[in-house]
Order: structure tokens, then sequence, then C-alpha cells
């Protein structure tokens, strides 16, 4: 029967009926296999070509795998990171501006954004199939009048912003569908999207396996945090991390020890995927386990 | 480099237990991470050879460069709880270590024994028992895994590896399988 080897498919014949094991049978000789073929005449050859081909082999995997993606995956997560930023203060510019022609519009940001994009002026929003209360409110509104000009920047400028976001919409897919090669360990812990937030926030690996897990524990609540440090109300007592289930799915007072507990157990597993990158199945059981139990001593 | 049962679990239990390692060994390391263990077994090892198993592609890329200088590591980027897919690579070994801290670590040690573990071969599994609760914990996980071991193996002995590695038992085992 025939046999797949790294040397080429042998034959391999089975003596002593079926209850012996052809691959078994075959792993025996191997070597006597490669020598037959020719391939490793000598016994030394065997392993030095073997080496070759395994090495070969790995780098191959290696390079699909990870290591070039490295890098191209956390430029995205700083550009997704930078992009949200950049889109919420760009919003609120134009939602501002905007403002002034049309004051009483008053729709999610969202929808606002969406009816400068498609319409733009009062005028056209009065000509357009919009809903009734809103073609009232146009009709008579106090805001100031736009220009044509100015009407074709702000609905180009809304049209920007939702391309923006779609970028970071897809930057996000790509960093969630890649991110479990940087960060193993974290990413089965906690989830690949929480992962892919942490470090734009903190802006990559290195920064989050640096960080003191009291700052990891309040990422994304800055202003938060400067409120407290300038103004004295209470501390924040999570950021992001809220979006976790433990956090967001137990009692009030709990939330605060959660959170500190996950912060902690985030910063050991991004040094452990920071610095040896081994997989360690064990500690993110183990981890699991505590947090849940802790959900229960509710 | 100095061989140290801190910071190898293969070196704490050659401390603890005497067994003869032949200088032609053929061994399957499973869990081999950057090497730092292998390359002290690959000078043991000296005639023999060592199929070594990693899949996180850090300590790989480690592992690679340092069979480059050792003529008898060969490097095995793979999954081992996929043994199927390096049987082209893998002869029948005489002995499997398996340093592997996964929840499944006594059904890949089954697995890779079945189709790599040649008839008396040894197995030394290092057995991560957690460590959370108290030490009567260990003891029991410890047999309960043991149990879970195919019955094709003979143990021949359970060790503790205190005071070098608090959560983990050696378990030292005999195969029987044509
Ligand atoms: C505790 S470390 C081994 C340390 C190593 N034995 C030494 O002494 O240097 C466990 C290694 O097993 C690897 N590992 C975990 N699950 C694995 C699997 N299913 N297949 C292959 N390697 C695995 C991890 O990536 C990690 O590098």
């Amino acid at each position: 029967m025939r046999y797949e080897t790294w040397f080429g498919n042998i034959e391999v014949e089975l003596e002593g009926g079926e209850d012996k094991d052809l691959g078994r049978e075959a792993r025996r000789h191997y070597r006597d296999y490669a020598r037959e073929t020719g391939i490793a005449v000598k016994e030394k050859d065997y392993i030095e070509l073997l080496k070759e081909e395994c090495i070969s082999l790995a780098k191959a995997k290696i390079k699909l795998k990870a290591e070039e993606r490295e890098k191209s995956i956390e430029r995205a997560i700083t550009t997704m990171g930078e992009l949200g930023d950049a889109t919420n203060s760009l919003s609120e510019k134009l939602l501002d501006w905007y403002g002034e022609h049309f004051p009483e519009l008053r729709l999610r940001r969202e929808e606002t954004l969406e009816v400068i994009a498609k319409y733009g002026s009062r005028k056209r929003i009065i000509e357009s199939g919009l809903d009734e209360k809103i073609i009232k409110k146009a009709k008579e509104s106090d805001g100031i009048e736009l220009s044509g000009e100015e009407e074709k920047i702000l609905r180009r400028f809304s049209k920007s912003i939702k391309e923006m976001r779609e970028l970071e919409d897809e930057l996000e897919g790509y960093v969630e569908g890649n991110i479990e090669a940087i960060t193993p360990n974290l990413s089965s812990f906690i989830g690949p999207t929480l992962v892919a937030k942490l470090l734009s926030l903190s802006g990559g690996l290195k920064n989050l396996a640096f960080m003191p897990s009291s700052k990891i524990q309040v990422l994304g609540a800055e202003k938060a945090l400067f409120k407290h440090l300038s103004r004295g109300v209470p501390p924040p007592k999570h950021g992001v991390i809220f979006q976790h289930p433990a956090i967001h799915n137990s009692k009030r007072e709990i939330r605060g020890k959660l959170a500190r507990d996950l912060a902690a157990k985030i910063a050991i597993l991004a040094r452990v995927d920071y610095f040896s990158g081994e997989s360690r199945g064990d500690l993110i059981e183990e981890f699991k386990d505590e947090i849940k139990k802790k959900e229960k001593h509710k | 480099m100095r061989w140290n049962p801190q910071t190898s679990k293969f070196a704490a239990f050659l401390i603890k237990k005497d067994i003869d390692l032949r200088s032609n060994t053929k061994m399957l390391y499973l869990g081999a991470a950057s090497g730092s263990t292998a390359s002290h077994l690959s000078k043991i090892l000296a005639d023999g050879v060592i199929y070594a198993v990693e899949f996180s592609w850090k300590p790989m890329r480690k592992l690679v460069e340092l069979s480059k200088g050792e003529k008898n590591i060969i490097p095995l980027f793979f999954d081992a709880n996929r043994p199927e897919e390096y049987t082209p690579y893998v002869e029948m070994v005489d002995f499997i270590y398996q340093d592997i801290a996964q929840k499944n670590q006594v059904e890949i040690a089954n697995k890779n024994a079945e189709i790599f573990l040649a008839r008396g071969g040894v197995l030394l599994l290092m057995l991560k028992t957690r460590s959370i609760d108290a030490v009567e914990e260990t003891k029991k996980i410890a047999s309960a895994e043991i149990k879970r071991l195919d019955e094709k193996f003979n143990i021949i002995d359970v060790l503790k590896l205190d005071p070098f590695y608090k959560d983990h038992v050696a378990i030292l085992a005999n195969y029987d399988h044509p």
C-alpha cells in the first residue's frame, strides 16, 4: 500500500494480517526506505536532509502565519485608533457647522450625518420625502442660509466621514480576523474584538505589555479619569473592559473588583504574548475559572 | 549554559530520578518551545534525534535558529493535537517527552503514542495540575488525569517536581503496543 513520507510516497507491504498498523509499520522503516530510494544513503544524511526540509517548512509557515503580518496588524490597530479619534472630532465640527443652518433638526448623530450627506440644505429637505415633522421644522427654522458652495462642502464633508467610518469598520474586521497571530493567549481569553480595542487604545502590544494593570483597567475611560484628577469626582471603575460580559452582566457593586481582577489577568497574558508567545491554555482556563467564581460571589 | 532545574522540568525530573537515556534515543518532544531544554537533550542524545514539535510561531522562530546549529534537532511547526499532519516527517520513536500546558494534555499524549511510540517505548509526561486551591487538589487532579492515560501504558513512576515546580507532576510510563 502507498504511504506518504517527506521523501516521497513509498510502497509498504503488510505481512501478518489486518491487525497490523500500516502507518506504524512504515514509520519503523523510514530510514531504510529512504536509503532504498537513494535519497539518504548514509545514516547521517537522513537526519541532515530531514532537518533542512523541516526548517524550510517551518520558516514558510512562520511567514505565512504571522511574522510578516505582525507589522501590518500593528499598523492597522494604531490607524484604527487614530481614525476613531479623528472621525469623532471631525463629525463634531461638522455637526456644529450644520447646526447653524438647521439648529432644530435634533436627530441622532449618525442620522444627522446621513441627512447632510443626502440632502444638505433645508431647501432640499423640504422637497424630499422625509418625515413630516422634519419637513415642518425645516420650513420654520431660524437657522442661517447656506450658500451653494457651503452646501457642497458640507455634503462632501459628511460623505467623507461616513467613508472614514467604513474604513474603521474594515480595519476592525481585518484586525479581529488576524489578531490571534500576535496575541494568541489574550485573544483566547477575552476574544479578538476586545483585544483589538485594547491594543488600539494602548497603541499596540508592546505598550500594553508594559502597562500597569491599574491603567489597563481604565483604558478608554480617559475623560472620566481626567475629571477625577481635575475635579475630584470618583475615579472610573473601568474603561473599555466593561464590554467584557463578566463585568457588564454583573451587579454594580462587584464591577469594580471584577474589573481590577480582569485587568490584572489581561496584563499577565499581554506579557506572555509579547515576551514569549508560547501558548498557555492552562493559564487561560485557570483565569476563566477564577473570573467565573468571582462572578458567582455576588 | 547550565541546565537549570528552575527553568527546565526535564532537569528537575533528572534530579529526582535517574533514568537511562541512551545516546541513540529517538525522541519525540511535544511542546518544545524555544528549545532551551531541547538544546541540552541534544547533547545527551548525541547519536539520536529529537523531533521537536511546537505550534506557537514566536518560540518556533527561535527553535528554528537553534536547530541550525544542532545536528539532531528537527523543528516541527505543528499542532500536537493533529499528529496525522506530521506523520510524513516523524519515524517511530522510543521516547516521548511532553511538556504542554493544555487542558487535553493526556489526550495529546495518547494520540501521539498510538502513532509514534514504539513497543516498549517510554513516555515522560509533565502533567500540569492546577494549584489555585489546595495541595489536595493537585493529588486529585493528577490521579484523575492518570486514569485517562491509555491502558497500553504501564505507569513506572509518578513524581512530584517540587520544590522546582509546585503545580506539576511527572509521569513516567512504559508503552505496550505492537
Ligand atoms: C511549558 S512550555 C514548554 C517549555 C519547554 N518544554 C522547555 O522546557 O523549554 C509549553 C509549550 O507548548 C506549546 N504548546 C501548547 N499547546 C501545543 C500544541 N497543541 N501543540 C504544540 N505545541 C503546543 C506552547 O506554545 C509552549 O511553547
